[in-house]
């Protein structure tokens, strides 16, 4: 399926029909993808309001995408026994030398990282989004302990 | 026979690509919105020009729009698992390429219906995929391929520049021999002069 290819109305219905997570892996296939959907969607992410990155325990992060009719978002989880390995992607743009990849069931939905690499990850995927998305929107960050990770404070 | 009659039983000539003609009733003509800007009201002359397509992918596609003439008007996408049985096998008897020559010429007609179709069913093959698996789907080149083609890339450069700095050799060695013969007729001609000149001087 060459994707590529088609004409452009069909390429835009086609993203029409996949939701914010899909198109997110989609657009890390290659810069082409990433530019065609950054093109083509652009009006989906115009009422975004904000992206807010909530850290909570067990060193789980939610990433939410709010807007009037888009509440889409993802989850990080650090590496468990159960989940020990991680083959490292190319996602959010970083590299397949970070170590994060897609759960291997939740795809889209979960990505599982190294949690001795969490600045590294989230300062990562900040860029990505704030790449994807532009600067008119606010970056939020969320937390439970007192101070907010270091990363937090580009692109604020 | 070309007519801009509305009844359903007008029939209208399709060219394709391959110069061939075939019939495709007014009723499935009319499901598609090119069809309609450009020839319902004017008619047409003789057979109506398609010709960026073959004629087995528009026999494809009027095959769709003669079975959907009966089917209610088209109310927006349909879900993948909504589709009937008959709409379920006329996608699944396509090979990839006649798939993607069906939904360039179904968007060139502008058939929403069977547009809106084939787009549910691409978005079907990318959903619950990872990156390398929506590579694959997309075919895009993974960063294996791509650097393997560079390889070849350069591998054929390096043997294009050789092979023009053989030729550029060898063109240099051809303009010396064919300089050669002009210096060497000049000689043999100044000294035949010279000689004659020697003779008659002599005389």
């Amino acid at each position: 399926m060459k994707l590529l290819t088609l004409p452009s109305v069909v390429q835009r219905n086609v993203f029409e029909l996949l939701g914010f997570k899909q198109l997110l892996i989609i657009s890390f296939c290659s810069k082409r993808t990433r530019y065609l959907i950054q093109s083509l969607q652009k009006y989906r992410w115009i009422d975004i309001k904000f992206v807010k990155y909530s850290f909570e325990e067990e060193d789980k992060i939610y990433v939410n995408v709010r807007s009037e009719n888009i509440n889409e978002g993802f989850i990080l989880s650090p590496n468990t026994l159960e989940q020990l390995v991680i083959t490292p992607m190319d996602v959010f743009g970083m590299g397949s030398e970070i170590p994060i990849c897609l759960h291997p069931i939740y795809y889209g939905g979960r990505y599982i990282y190294d949690k001795e690499q969490t600045q590294i990850v989230v300062q990562g995927i900040h860029d990505y989004l704030y790449q994807f998305f532009g600067s008119s929107i606010d970056y939020e960050v969320e937390s439970i302990e007192d101070q907010p990770p270091a990363n937090s404070k580009k692109h604020q | 026979m070309t007519s801009p009659a509305s009844s359903s039983e007008v029939k209208y000539l399709i060219e394709s690509s391959e110069g061939n003609t075939f019939d495709v009733s007014g009723a499935a003509l009319r499901q598609s919105n090119t069809f309609n800007a450009m020839f319902l009201n004017i008619g047409a002359d003789g057979p109506i020009p398609f010709t960026d397509y073959n004629e087995a992918t528009l026999k494809k596609v009027f095959e769709y729009c003669e079975h959907s003439v009966n089917e209610e008007n088209y109310s927006g996408p349909k879900h993948q698992d909504d589709l009937s049985k008959w709409d379920l096998n006329f996608f699944n008897e396509m090979d990839q390429k006649m798939f993607i020559d069906v939904i360039n010429a179904s968007n060139f007609l502008d058939i929403e219906r069977l547009t809106s179709y084939c787009c549910e069913r691409i978005a079907r093959m990318l959903r619950g995929k990872n990156t390398q698996e929506m590579i694959k789907v997309i075919t895009l080149p993974t960063a294996e391929e791509l650097e393997a083609k560079q390889k070849v890339e350069e591998k054929k450069a390096a043997a294009a520049k050789k092979v023009a700095e053989k030729a550029a050799e060898t063109a240099e060695k051809t303009e010396t021999l064919e300089e050669l013969p002009v210096q060497q007729l000049v000689q043999t001609t100044r000294n035949k002069l010279t000689r004659k000149y020697l003779s008659f001087s002599n005389e």
